[in-house]
């Protein structure tokens, strides 16, 4: 199971960077949007991946006994989420500015800068 | 008074929620913002004592036993940048009291945003804990998204668009490092990585340490990754970019100091080569673009990523003096850098625009921003006895002295031009006649700025100077500094107690 994962955020990696490098701005959002499930995939197995093994002291045990699911990393996850929400809301809010300014979806006629 | 750690991270918190609820009372907002800052400032000497006198101070918030809670940990080197930022932000807030932020900007939140922009910044230089590093990166980065794009001028926004996403695509790396972190060692407490990590061989680390190395490259600004800088930056209004070009670049160089001293130094030599032709590239670089611009603030721009160069010189070298040397660096740089940007915003305020070809005569009739212009360009092109002269004389000698000759001759090459693209300003805005009018009477004639302006400025220009005058000083404490960052046991042994 653990290689799935591995090639499902390879893939989500590769098509994130593959759509920031595309022309249009709807794309760019889609390449921020696969980027960040692409590493909340990797921080949802860096613990390892364990069915149904929680981390809870069994009775009698004085400590955990190994293969356990790290429940750290699922905090980090839903962190990462949360955070990754808030930006994306916001990104979606200022391409549709950017939209509305250069009246096109083509990134090449940002010419700010130049 | 353990409590007082926190202060600096809470204190821009509760002032920007006060600023948010009085946000229709403009005049209110930028006297509690002056007055939070100034409140900071006195903290953040406090903190600066107490670290001199007590050494390193640590914060389990939450009485976590180390290394599961997370901590707040002040060292010397975040309690030097600590007080330079709230230094630099206090003064930033002064000059726009009156002019230098469109009014509308300000009643659409300017206050409340930069102090949590500061939240951010502080937060990141007192964290223990690499998670909690993103999470102030991203506190910092979101507030700085909202403040680029406050005002609907075109290019303006597509600046933002630019800088927002590839500081996007700088957490997701940073992100993943942390994943790829935490699955190997399964911690992302700085000093508990510090520790573990000779336990693993380096190529295992490597991946996670050279993501990180780009994610904090692009936030710093280094060659090959500063694209996104002078696209966006040159768009704000001056007091901003002041703000931003002195907080934000440096927040980088901080963390990048701050894994591959405490974490990483173990992979050190693996990179020593590349961070070497990294930091030339994007001095000389960086110098080369602002030598042909004619616009004040993408001048200033470039130059910006110049000087992040020499600072990762002093990271590659990687010896106490070259580090301490950077980290005289990044003060001066703060100080100096800023105060070049205010004085540009105080040209563009006296003649509404920042083109270089445009202006002219300012020496007559702004005399006295002359002379704060002067003090801070010759500060950072390295003129003695001002502070960017030490900077860069401890840096090079430090490099001499480990035999790269080539790196010592494009340091100081580029200091050259610096000089070059500095005096050029000079010639232009303040020493050549006003091109504009041919009637001398009205060109005479002295120009008054607000007050507050000329308060914020002189400000900056008297820690430049005294950060030259007082070079000795400066350097022991960066030296103390330095110390801790080699001598990685001190900072883990603070958090974690000694090794049994």
């Amino acid at each position: 199971m653990g290689f799935s994962f591995i090639l499902m955020s390879g893939i989500f990696f590769a098509a994130g960077i593959y759509f920031l490098l595309r022309r249009s701005l709807l794309k760019l959002l889609f390449g921020v949007l696969f980027l960040s499930h692409a590493v909340n995939l990797i921080l949802f197995f860096s613990a390892g991946l364990y069915k149904a093994k929680p981390a809870i002291i069994s009775e009698g045990a004085q400590q955990l006994s190994f293969p356990y699911a790290d429940p750290l990393s699922q905090a980090l996850i839903l962190t990462a989420i949360v955070i990754g929400f808030g930006m994306q809301a916001f990104f979606i809010v200022l391409i549709y500015r950017v939209y509305k300014s250069i009246g096109t979806d083509d990134v090449d006629k940002i010419r700010s800068g130049e | 008074m353990q409590w007082i750690l926190i202060a600096p991270i809470i204190l821009p918190l509760l002032t920007a929620i006060l600023a948010f609820s009085l946000s229709a009372f403009v005049k209110t907002q930028r006297f509690i913002s002056v007055l939070s800052f100034t409140l900071h400032l006195a903290i953040s000497i406090f903190i600066f004592q107490k670290v001199q006198n007590e050494g390193l101070q640590v914060l389990w918030l939450g009485n976590w036993q180390p290394p599961f809670g997370i901590n707040i940990i002040i060292d010397p080197f975040s309690s030097i940048m600590l007080l330079a930022s709230s230094l630099l932000a206090l003064s930033v807030s002064v000059f726009s009291w009156s002019q230098g932020i469109g009014s509308r900007e300000k009643e659409l939140g300017y206050y409340p945003l930069i102090h949590l922009l500061f939240m951010g910044v502080c937060g990141s230089f007192l964290t223990g804990d690499l998670f909690n590093l993103f999470v102030c990166f991203e506190i910092m980065l979101m507030a700085s998204f909202v403040l680029m794009s406050l005002e609907k001028k075109r290019t303006r926004i597509e600046g933002a668009i630019k800088y927002v996403t590839l500081n996007l695509l700088a957490s997701a790396f940073f992100l993943a490092a942390l994943g790829l972190l935490y699955g190997n060692l399964g911690t992302l407490n700085i000093a508990d990585l510090g520790r573990k990590i000779a336990l693993y061989p380096p190529s295992q680390l490597m991946m996670p340490a050279l993501l990180m190395t780009i994610a904090f490259g692009i936030k710093a600004g280094v060659f090959p990754l500063y694209f996104w800088l002078p696209a966006s930056y040159p768009q704000l209004p001056s007091a901003m970019v002041a703000l931003f070009g002195g907080l934000l670049t440096k927040v980088g160089v901080y963390a990048l100091f701050r894994v591959w001293t405490i974490v990483f130094v173990e992979l050190h030599h693996f990179i020593h080569p590349w961070l070497i032709i990294i930091a030339c590239a994007t001095m000389v670089l960086g110098v080369l673009g602002a030598v042909v611009q004619y616009e004040i603030k993408k001048l200033l721009s470039f130059h910006i990523i110049s000087q992040i160069g020499y600072m990762v010189l002093g990271l590659a070298f990687l010896s106490k003096a070259a580090i301490a040397a950077a980290i005289y660096f990044v003060i001066h740089n703060m100080f100096a850098k800023t105060n070049l940007y205010l004085v540009g915003g105080a040209l563009e305020h006296s003649v509404g625009n920042t083109e270089l070809k445009k202006m002219g005569g300012f020496i007559k009739s702004l005399p006295f921003l002359a002379v704060l212009f002067l003090i801070s360009a010759l500060g950072l092109a390295g003129i003695p006895p001002l502070s960017g002269f030490f900077a860069k004389f401890l840096l090079i000698k430090e490099v001499l002295d480990q035999r790269s000759y080539l790196a010592a001759g494009i340091a100081l090459g580029v200091s050259l031009l610096t000089l070059f693209s500095m005096l050029k300003i000079w010639a232009e805005a303040f020493w050549k006649d006003n091109p504009n009018t041919t009637n001398s009477s009205i060109v005479n004639q002295v120009i008054k700025l607000p007050k507050s302006m000329y308060f914020a400025m002189s400000l900056l220009a008297a820690a430049t100077c005294l950060l030259g005058l007082q070079g000795h000083h400066i350097f022991t404490w960066a030296l103390e500094a330095a110390e801790v960052l080699m001598q990685k046991e001190i900072y883990i042994n603070a958090v974690l107690g000694a090794q049994s």
